[in-house]
């Protein structure tokens, strides 16, 4: 019942940047992807002309979805950012901490509904869309080669990325250091497990980057919420 | 269980290399209205801050309803209402959406019908939003959710702040009203001495986030006072009465402002420097407050009552 209500206060500060991004993305993807459609219809009687051969890659990668799946990774690390500043640092310039933190739970319950709001935030926006888009392009005739589920999960490992952004630049806020002195190293470390993820090949990188920011990012984020003065 | 709602025993913050709050010592009996005064700056809020948890002590302890501050459960958290500095609400929430917010974390001390008696006080409507309120307003509904829990220790930060008279007329016979009914402890700050004097029983004056006063109003109101000497034969070189805050020199008077001297010491002082005449100068606790409070040669009284 407590945690119901702090849930519900926090996914309710947070509904306008959630439903922002899923409506952006729906909006963006959607464009994207029906251009991609078209362009795939005119390159199959392109491609397959008797007696021409194409190698084989080519008729699965590019993916259709690769170009939404950029912006799926931009939106997800802006809705990180957003929704942490809307979580994390709001509540310090609006000065409504106290009111948030003197109630009669564990602090830790606090921070578990912004993460939980957070959490279904990035599965909503983001993630169901992504799905939903994926689902479009394996599913639509219109296609030929259809994406594989490969390109589905490397979808979400994308919104973890949002995840991680959102982690680091909460500790950031959660830091009693001034933000633009070692308040920055969260926000850093963030930017630099993203890059690792996207700039090394391999999903298998890009999960162990991922696992290696949440592991470092999460329990610092619990100890401090713990501690933080308000 | 303790007779003392709050207890703090050497308090001290400082951020960076000043103290905000500086050895604070001071208890507050169960059932008390506690008024803690100071100057913008001097320390209140973040005494109070220190108190709740919200901030932790560079030095020093405190307690509330018995348990250290530093590791309130939130059992006894539930048993404290709270109303910050400024009234800060969620905006977006209407007075109704707060009620369900508040309600759901006392399940069984959530009082409906003085919250609602306290809306109808104040003449609110539970469906407007926060965001549409007056700072008046947010002060009422703010008051109306910390106390519709019936916590048993009520603190409040300025909770007069920025409201206008009537308001604050208002505000404080509604706080009266809830005080008298219930018996509860209150510990509230302020630096508003008329809205002090109406409702509280004891204050403590903290300066430069020390204590300078702990004791009731009654005490403070006839231990603090200002004479005036007529002295024709000359001024004395050295003012050394103790207690002395203050002395203002005139042609032929002598102006002293005085903490806890008796009668029978100021004219036997009065007789030792020659003067002709002592005579009493009435105060207001707006008086003795800015005496008591301002720089006096240098020197920080510290000065407790009975």
């Amino acid at each position: 019942m407590k945690f119901l209500a702090l849930l519900k206060k926090e996914l309710r500060e947070s509904a306008p940047w959630i439903a922002g991004a899923a409506v952006l993305f729906v909006l963006v993807g959607g464009v994207l992807l029906y251009d991609r459609i078209i362009d795939m219809r005119h390159y199959r009687p392109w491609g397959l002309d008797p007696g021409s051969s194409v190698p084989a890659y080519s008729l699965i990668e590019p993916s259709p979805l690769d170009d939404v799946a950029s912006v799926l990774l931009v939106l997800s690390l802006a809705l990180g950012l957003v929704l942490a500043g809307r979580q994390f640092w709001m509540p310090t310039f609006l000065r409504t901490w106290a009111f948030a933190v003197h109630r009669s739970v564990p602090r830790l319950w606090v921070l578990l509904a912004k993460l939980a709001a957070a959490a279904i935030g990035f599965v909503l926006a983001p993630g169901a869309v992504w799905t939903l888009l994926f689902l479009f392009a394996s599913k639509t005739a219109s296609l030929p080669y259809p994406p594989r589920p490969r390109v589905l999960a490397e979808g979400w490992l994308f919104v973890t990325l949002g995840l991680i952004a959102y982690l680091g630049t909460a500790l950031s806020a959660c830091r009693a250091a001034r933000w633009y002195t070692t308040g920055t190293f969260p926000l850093a470390f963030a930017a630099g497990v993203v890059l690792l993820a996207i700039a090394l090949p391999g999903t298998a990188v890009t999960c162990a980057s991922l696992a290696v920011g949440l592991a470092v990012l999460l329990p610092q984020l619990v100890v401090r919420f713990g501690a933080k003065e308000f | 269980m303790s007779e003392l709602a709050v207890r703090t025993t050497g308090l001290t913050k400082y951020f960076g290399g000043a103290a905000a709050v500086d050895h604070l010592t001071l208890s507050v009996p169960r059932g008390c209205i506690y008024g803690l005064l100071g100057r913008n700056g001097a320390g209140k809020t973040t005494a109070i801050k220190l108190m709740l948890g919200l901030l932790h002590p560079t030095a020093g302890s405190s307690e509330l309803l018995g348990c250290d501050s530093r590791r309130l459960t939130p059992e006894v958290r539930g048993r404290i209402g709270y109303v910050t500095e400024g009234h800060r609400l969620p905006r977006w929430m209407t007075i109704a959406a707060l009620a369900r917010f508040q309600r759901a974390f006392f399940p069984a001390r959530w009082d409906e019908g003085l919250f609602g008696e306290m809306l109808d006080y104040f003449r609110l409507s539970a469906g407007r939003k926060v965001r549409r309120l007056s700072n008046g307003q947010r002060a009422q509904v703010s008051l109306a959710v910390a106390m519709a829990p019936d916590p048993d220790l009520l603190i409040m930060d300025d909770p007069t702040l920025g409201l206008d008279v009537v308001i604050r007329r208002q505000f404080l016979e509604g706080m009266i009203q809830l005080i008298q009914r219930r018996g509860k402890t209150i510990l509230f700050s302020s630096h508003i001495l008329g809205d002090v004097e109406r409702v509280a029983d004891r204050i403590a004056i903290i300066e430069r986030g020390a204590l300078r006063a702990d004791c009731s109003l009654n005490e403070f109101r006839s231990a603090v006072r200002k004479v005036r000497l007529a002295v024709p034969d000359g001024m004395p070189d050295e003012v050394d009465i103790p207690g002395l805050l203050h002395s203002r020199r005139g042609e032929s008077e002598l102006e002293l402002t005085l903490v806890g001297v008796s009668d029978g010491q100021v004219e036997a002082w009065a007789d030792q420097v020659g003067a002709a005449r002592c005579k009493p100068v009435s105060m207001t606790l707006e008086d003795q407050f800015i005496e008591f409070t301002s720089p006096g040669d240098g020197r920080l009284f510290e000065w407790e009552g009975e």
